[in-house]
């Protein structure tokens, strides 16, 4: 027989219901505090800052801070444009420790409960604000989201009400977290936009791009063209508020004896025409009244989109140039943009000379400068400015050479490559080396009209015995990327049995550099292999710098910087004096964590087999990234 | 502070716990107090159009008893102020822009104006009718007016069914805990679960109804309709629970208007308190009034028979759902809501002799489930096709809308788009899944009864089970909804 189900009094209801939903809110707690996705709990149970500051860059900072204030003593604040003044080119500037502080949509009230919380808690010798045009248009806007929080040591706020926002929050977002780290990766991904260490935005696959020819940006960033105009003005609420908080930072900055300076960073020109002329004016004009700034915002960088990272953030390099400004006009070394690798002369960088320090005397002369130059720059017809200063180079490549007798079909021949030369001399072209590459990006070197560069992959004999001679014959400079491993190996592939192809030493290599006409860099160290010679069976074969299908992108990174080391150790060692910085991608495939690694592992230059002429653009790194090269071997018509 | 608010639900739960600690003279000030407290955090000073209706209704009903030979004029004059206060704050700027003045007038609209004012106004009536005594104590009045949970989307509540229980001296009735919070949940369940998913979807074709084609459109009303049923029905089940926390029980604003029968019968069950408002303060003293007697008699001669005597009761039912229809809004769309509702009723009341003849030559019987089926749908359609008229941007969009159906209805445009009409798959089966839910329930209480009494006579895990899986719910795919930014409710300013 059934038993009475036994029901609940309406007591017992009450009481279970509250336990049921005590518990529940405290597991959504529980889990909101042990996952921090925000970064305000000040715990390490579950730490990764990168990952926090991209989903609340106010109160992550903040955190990493509180950990690691003693690592710096000078800080940087702003919106996120701010983003591109690299911490290591100011600490080169100012001879300091800097921090970014840059945040997601910050105003000047943000900077100024930053600016007061530092001065307030950590040591700062200088402290710099970025004002954008923006600043003219938000005050105050600080917003109710919680990645948009403020922490609460910022606004004086108590902290129950700020955690407890916190903890009663989505735990989609502590669970994405979880989720996310299993998909963290070195390159950059959209949930980890910031390196923690500098605060800047982590921008290494940006500027590993091969930039080039201004119509191949345009194509790949569509944002450029056709870019909306809207009708903006600056509002006066927005603009007393920021006043008034940029003479707060200012004054306490003056109290302490902290050396405070403003930067108005750049504007891309179509941004700036949504504005009236005489506003925008109106606003840095009031700016200056506030305090002296480096004028930045309307520069020949301003009308060029390979400048900008989008419609909003200048790149980096453009960053690099004003902390040069900056660090001059401080009285420190002002040495711009430091590509390494090369051979290391010092020079001053006159990119910077275009941006100036104003004062609210020499404002409105400054503006009506800027305005002159807005007139000359902005294409009357519409498109799109392209400002920058380019060049155009024919690179030619070139393999194996094979005398006219011993030729056989589809061999490139002694004949044909001096008829090639033949052809340069009579169209007066004049070759270049890879520095001189190098040089102009620098802003320190022009190329000269009709620049051709003759380069040989692999590091053939026939380059040395055959090619050299020619060479020297009409006085032409050539590069030959040779393949490390290989190189005095005449006639077996590495350590093994199979006949090769005749490559030359390094004596005669030694030999060609001492001509002054030849340039000997990298074809990888052993990353060009030979499938089929290759038959260790527990080795990987890497015929190309593509990463291999298991390769994780650190374990690739560290076989490339492996491969450059032993590369590098050997050039030292049998070719002293010269300098090795470009590298031609075996078969010529490339990807960003190529690019990028290939960077940081000392090869600012680096060169595709991608077809067409190279355009390089002054003062654009990634304008040296993966050059354009064309296969001379097997054209109709050799040059353009 | 909207309803779905932390600070709502903190704000109930702490004048609950003192209701019940304080000796029972302080409960009814307490009620009053989280009302003024409740209605200043949202509407900060517009508190005082709220004392200030108070208190002209207060004082002329005093005046009422007082002076009982003026009372048409007292009443009168009261009417006249409040609703002319209405008027100015709601509708002068749609009408100086309908005369064609540009004024650029826009006032702070009060939250809930419409329905604290019509309650005051109904028992003004009611005290010039004599129903009852009027309140000496204007404290009193004010709780009447400013009872917290009600304030903002109604019900509209009757001085004498709310009145005695707001003052009453209670004790804690554990019954009243558990009735309240199931209601509150069940609330919340189709607010934040159903209302504010389907809302996204409403928004995104509403927003631009332009760019899709009929049945895109249609889609993008369905959704509107599930969404408006949802939020304010489920708004109505808060308010009721909340109430109920404090043993207060307030009328029920609706039920199951899905299952109506017919437009008629829809209007009985949706927004109760409005429909019995409109009915006993404006249809019976039209009806009953010397100009609708005199137009009856001349309407009986003119047309014989039937038509005659439905003259005065058709123009009346027109004259009510006209006033509806702007109730809801200033606007010219709200205005064609109400002749749409007010044709359609007044058509059918004049045309059900025709209907009965035809049902009994086609030998439909009346209490067929399909027929009932049949007229479900029917009512359901009618309403769908209403919902155009109030949801789309503006009037003249509504009509071409529902042309659109007709003339361009891009069925493919439907299948391809469905899912990116801002609400993913995942919260299609939300819906869908909370839908039936909802719908089985509804039907249970329809045929059966109450569905809460069956959920108490089931055993201690059921129960506890009937707690824990509506919290999570709640929680999960209400609170936690991606992107959760609760739209607010869409009834607040009517």
């Amino acid at each position: 027989m059934r038993s009475e189900k036994r029901t609940m009094t309406a007591k017992k209801w009450f009481v279970t219901f509250l336990i049921t939903a005590a518990l529940l809110c405290g597991c959504v707690m529980l889990f909101n505090y042990a996952t921090d996705a925000f970064g305000v709990f000040e715990h390490d149970l579950f730490d990764w800052p990168s990952y926090e500051m991209t989903l609340n860059p106010r109160t992550a900072k903040l955190s990493w801070l509180l950990k690691h204030k003693d690592d710096y003593d000078s800080y940087i604040l702003g919106c996120s444009s701010t983003s591109s003044f690299e911490t290591s080119s100011l600490n080169e500037a100012y001879g300091a420790r800097f921090y970014n502080m840059i945040v997601y949509g910050a105003d000047m009230q943000d900077v100024e409960q930053q600016a007061k919380w530092l001065l307030e808690n950590c040591e700062v010798k200088n402290l710099l604000v970025n004002v954008y045009l923006d600043n003219a248009t938000i005050y105050g806007a600080a917003g109710r989201n919680l990645t948009r929080l403020m922490p609460w040591q910022m606004t004086g706020e108590g902290a129950f009400g700020f955690r407890l926002k916190y903890l009663l929050c989505n735990p989609r977002y502590g669970w994405d977290k979880i989720a996310k780290s299993a998909e963290d990766t070195y390159l950059t991904q959209s949930f980890d936009v910031f390196n923690e260490a500098t605060g800047c935005y982590n921008k290494i696959v940006r500027d590993a791009e091969p930039i080039g020819d201004l119509q191949e940006y345009l194509e790949k960033y569509p944002g450029f063209v056709n870019y909306p105009s809207r009708q903006m003005h600056t509002g006066a609420g927005a603009l007393e508020g920021t006043y008034k908080s940029l003479a707060a930072v200012r004054d306490m900055c003056a109290e302490r004896g902290v050396h405070f300076e403003v930067i108005a960073g750049p504007v891309y020109y179509k941004y700036m025409e949504n504005f009236p002329r005489e506003e925008v004016e109106a606003f840095y004009t009031g700016l200056a009244e506030v305090s002296p700034y480096l004028d930045c915002v309307l520069t020949p960088f301003s009308f060029d989109p390979r400048f900008f990272y989008d419609e909003t953030h200048f790149r980096i390099s453009v960053g690099d140039l004003i902390a040069a400004k900056l660090g001059e006009m401080n009285g420190y070394k002002g040495t711009g943009p430091v590509f390494t690798g090369h051979d290391g002369l010092s020079f001053s960088v006159s990119g910077s000379d275009v941006f100036e320090y104003v004062t609210s005397q020499t404002v409105s002369e400054r503006w009506e400068r800027s305005w002159n130059l807005a007139d000359a720059l902005t294409p009357a017809d519409g498109s799109v400015a392209a400002a920058a200063q380019t060049a155009d180079v024919e690179v030619l490549m070139y393999h194996h050479i094979v005398a006219d007798e011993e030729a056989g079909e589809g061999d490139f021949t002694l004949s044909q490559f001096e008829a090639d030369m033949a052809e340069l001399a009579a169209s007066r072209c004049n070759t270049i080396l890879p520095q001189d590459l190098i040089y102009y990006v620098e802003g320190r070197w022009d190329i000269p009209e009709r620049a051709v560069m003759i380069t040989f992959d692999d590091g053939y004999l026939s380059n040395y015995e055959l090619a050299f001679p020619v060479l020297k014959k009409y006085g032409f400079k050539a590069t030959i990327f040779v393949i490390g491993c290989s190189v005095g190996h005449t006639e077996h592939y590495k350590d093994t049995a199979y006949p090769i192809t005749p490559h030359f030493s390094w004596e005669q290599a030694k030999e060609m550099t001492d001509s002054g006409l030849i340039s000997i860099q990298s074809h990888t160290w052993d990353m060009h292999q030979w499938p089929p010679y290759e038959d260790k069976p527990d080795e990987q074969v890497r015929e190309t710098l593509i990463p291999l299908a298991g390769d994780s992108e650190e374990g690739y990174r560290e076989v490339l910087f492996a491969d450059a080391a032993k590369m590098e150790e050997e050039f030292a060692q049998n070719l002293p004096g010269s300098a090795l910085f470009a590298l031609a991608y075996p078969e010529g495939q490339f990807s960003v964590l190529v690019t990028e690694t290939l960077q940081e592992a000392g090869y600012p230059l680096t060169f595709s087999t991608l077809p067409g002429k190279a355009t390089l653009v002054r003062y654009l790194p990634q304008s040296l990234i993966a050059v354009k090269r064309d296969n001379a071997q097997n054209r109709q018509a050799l040059l353009w | 502070m909207a309803l779905t608010s932390p600070e709502f639900l903190l704000l109930t739960a702490a004048s609950v716990l003192l209701y019940y600690l304080l000796p029972g003279r302080f409960q009814w000030p307490l009620l009053l107090a989280a009302g003024l407290l409740f209605y200043c955090a949202g509407g900060g000073l517009t508190v005082l159009y709220v004392i200030a209706v108070a208190l002209t209704v207060w004082a002329s009903a005093l005046l009422i008893e007082a002076r009982r030979e003026r009372r048409r004029l007292i009443s009168t004059l009261c009417c006249v102020l409040n609703f002319g206060l209405l008027f100015v704050l709601k509708y002068l700027g749609f009408t100086l822009e309908m005369l064609g003045v540009r004024s650029g007038l826009s006032f702070v609209l009060p939250l809930g104006i419409s329905f604290f004012m019509f309650q005051a106004v109904g028992y003004l009536i009611d005290v010039y009718r004599e129903k009852y005594a009027p309140e000496r104590n204007f404290a009193k009045f004010l709780l009447f007016v400013s009872f917290f949970p009600q304030m903002t989307q109604g019900p509209i509540s009757r001085y004498g069914q709310l009145a005695p229980q707001l003052f009453a001296e209670r004790r804690l009735d554990f019954e009243d805990l558990r009735l309240g919070i199931q209601l509150m949940m069940w609330g919340y369940f189709k607010k934040l679960v159903i209302a504010d998913r389907a809302a996204v979807l409403v928004k995104t074709v509403m927003n631009d109804p332009w760019s899709y084609g009929g049945f895109v459109q249609a889609w993008g009303v369905l959704f509107y309709c599930i969404q408006l049923y949802c939020d304010f029905s489920g708004g109505i089940d808060i308010v009721r629970g909340v109430a109920r926390l404090y043993g207060i029980d307030m009328a029920e604003n609706f039920r199951r208007p899905l299952l109506a029968t017919s437009l008629t019968d829809f209007w009985r069950r949706w927004h109760i308190s409005l429909g019995a408002w409109m009915r006993d303060y404006v249809f019976y003293p039209l009806t009953l009034s010397k100009a609708f007697i005199k137009l009856g008699k001349k309407s009986r001669k003119a047309f014989k028979g039937r038509l005659g005597k439905m003259v005065p009761t058709s123009l009346a039912t027109f004259i009510i759902y006209f006033i509806i229809g702007i109730w809801h809004g200033a606007s010219w769309k709200y205005v064609a809501f109400g002749f749409w509702n007010g044709i359609i009723i007044t058509a059918s009341l004049l045309l059900a002799p025709s209907y009965e003849r035809w049902k009994t030559r086609l030998r439909i019987n009346g209490e067929s489930l399909w027929w009932r089926a049949f007229c479900v749908l029917r009512t359901n359609v009618i309403v769908f096709l209403g919902r155009y008229i109030t949801r789309a941007p503006r009037l003249l969009t509504a009509f071409w809308m529902m042309s659109r159906l007709i003339a361009d209805p891009r069925p493919s445009e439907l299948r391809a788009k469905l899912f990116g009409l801002g609400i993913t798959k995942y919260d299609y089966l939300v819906i869908v899944l909370s839908l039936i839910v909802m719908l089985l329930v509804e039907f249970y209480e329809e045929k059966k009864g109450s569905f809460r009494e069956l959920l108490a006579k089931q055993g201690a895990f059921v129960q506890w089970m009937a707690i824990v899986l509506p919290l999570l719910i709640i929680m999960i795919f209400g609170i936690f909804r991606a992107d959760y930014i609760s739209s607010d409710f869409i009834y607040k300013n009517y």
